[in-house]
């Protein structure tokens, strides 16, 4: 066989396969998309405030996505005061968690999602939940990108609360929880 | 026996077949189809003590709004401090550093720490449409009737006040008017009087893409 029937061998035993997928119909799974956040402070001052940051998502090709609900984990890295040693803490919540406003947006419907800023105690970590959306309310087409942008961002970088030394870098992760849908 | 290259050929074909056909069973039913998420947010403040109701109005643009959900977020600070910088270090925790959600609370709202733990927040609230003055809870000839907080949902648990197969519509061009009326309570006579109770009344719901509603 040469290198060229090999190669139309295999494509057709992909398409076989893709075939006998569609044929079973769509495939539905919980699913998320994450959107990360990170931006760099210093801790000579017990607060700081970065500029506005962005993230984004792009929903994957051959798919849709209907998001159900959005929440955020707030990490911060750096390393040890002790040891040196690195070290990433996920804070939880209970601690002076990061307030800042937030928007979104998406390529598909090319809108905002939202009147005005939204405060960032919608967006609970932990005990308290996320923002919740009814099944079928956010429908996600594959291939369009789904920004999140964060302003007025305030974190307390307090050594006591991680132990970690300056600087520091923070992660707002948001995570979009829903259900994928593969075509 | 076949071609390689032809029966290829078909296999492909036979995909973006399948992929049409798949595609259509997902496809939502046409008036799905222009479906915009969207949350308004309306901001209501108040400084320790204070009783006034507040109220606060929100106009729709070019788009029917159905609303499927109701809830709030609650975050107290306090009044702004000056920093107290000394060799180029801030000696003081500035203000907004004591910002806390109050959602979370089982028994009113507020008492977070040992400093005040003798004061509480608590608020009771309406709305109204515009179009229609019909308030969302009212006695007899649609005179308002406060509702309380525990009505829009305990986050904890999931819930927001939830409109069911029945979202409220805001029509086109209609408003919605939230009055909110706070509740201060002094368990032990003395409270800190400088801070800063913002209530976020959040509505939750689509916009269904047709510009003056369809119109």
């Amino acid at each position: 066989m040469t290198t060229q029937q090999e190669d139309i061998a295999k494509a057709i035993e992909s398409r076989k396969k893709r075939i006998e997928a569609l044929e079973k119909g769509p495939r539905w799974r919980n699913y998320k998309y994450v959107a990360n956040i990170e931006f760099e402070a210093d801790a000579s001052i017990r607060r700081v405030s970065s500029p506005d940051q962005q993230a984004s998502f792009v929903v994957k090709k051959d798919s849709y996505f209907l998001v159900t609900g959005l929440e955020y984990a707030y990490t911060v890295s750096g390393t040890l005061a002790e040891n040196g040693a690195a070290a990433s803490v996920l804070i939880p919540p209970g601690y002076n968690l990061p307030r800042f406003n937030y928007k979104m947006r998406d390529t598909g419907s090319d809108r905002e999602w939202q009147n005005d800023w939204l405060p960032s105690r919608l967006l609970m970590t932990g005990n308290l939940n996320g923002l919740l959306f009814r099944r079928g309310l956010v429908k996600l087409l594959g291939g369009s990108e789904v920004f999140v942008l964060a302003s007025s961002i305030s974190v307390t970088s307090s050594s006591n609360i991680t132990g970690l030394a300056a600087p520091k870098r923070h992660q707002l992760q948001f995570v979009f929880n829903g259900v994928e849908v593969l075509l | 026996m076949t071609d390689p290259k032809l029966e290829l050929k078909s296999l492909t074909q036979e995909i973006a077949f399948l992929e049409q056909e798949v595609a259509k069973v997902l496809a939502p039913p046409p008036s799905e189809t222009k479906r915009v998420p969207l949350l308004v947010a309306r901001t209501l403040s108040w400084l320790t003590w204070d009783y006034s109701q507040k109220e606060s109005t929100w106009v729709n643009g070019a788009e029917d709004f159905y609303v499927t959900d109701v809830t709030y977020a609650a975050v107290r600070s306090a009044v702004p401090d000056v920093p107290v910088v000394e060799n180029g270090e801030v000696l003081n925790v500035p203000d907004d550093a004591y910002s806390e959600s109050m959602c979370d609370l089982p028994m009113g709202l507020g008492v977070t720490n040992d400093e005040d733990a003798n004061y509480a927040f608590d608020f009771v609230w309406n709305y109204r449409l515009g179009s229609t003055a019909a308030q969302y809870a009212s006695s007899a000839n649609n005179a308002p009737l406060m509702v309380d907080r525990k009505a829009l949902g305990n986050r904890e648990r999931n819930q927001f006040l939830n409109f069911g197969r029945h979202p409220l519509l805001i029509k086109a061009g209609d408003s919605i008017t939230f009055s909110l009326q706070p509740l201060h309570y002094a368990l032990n006579g003395t409270a800190e009087n400088d801070l800063v109770f913002n209530v976020h009344m959040i509505l939750i719901g689509w916009r269904d893409g047709k510009m003056f509603g369809g119109r």
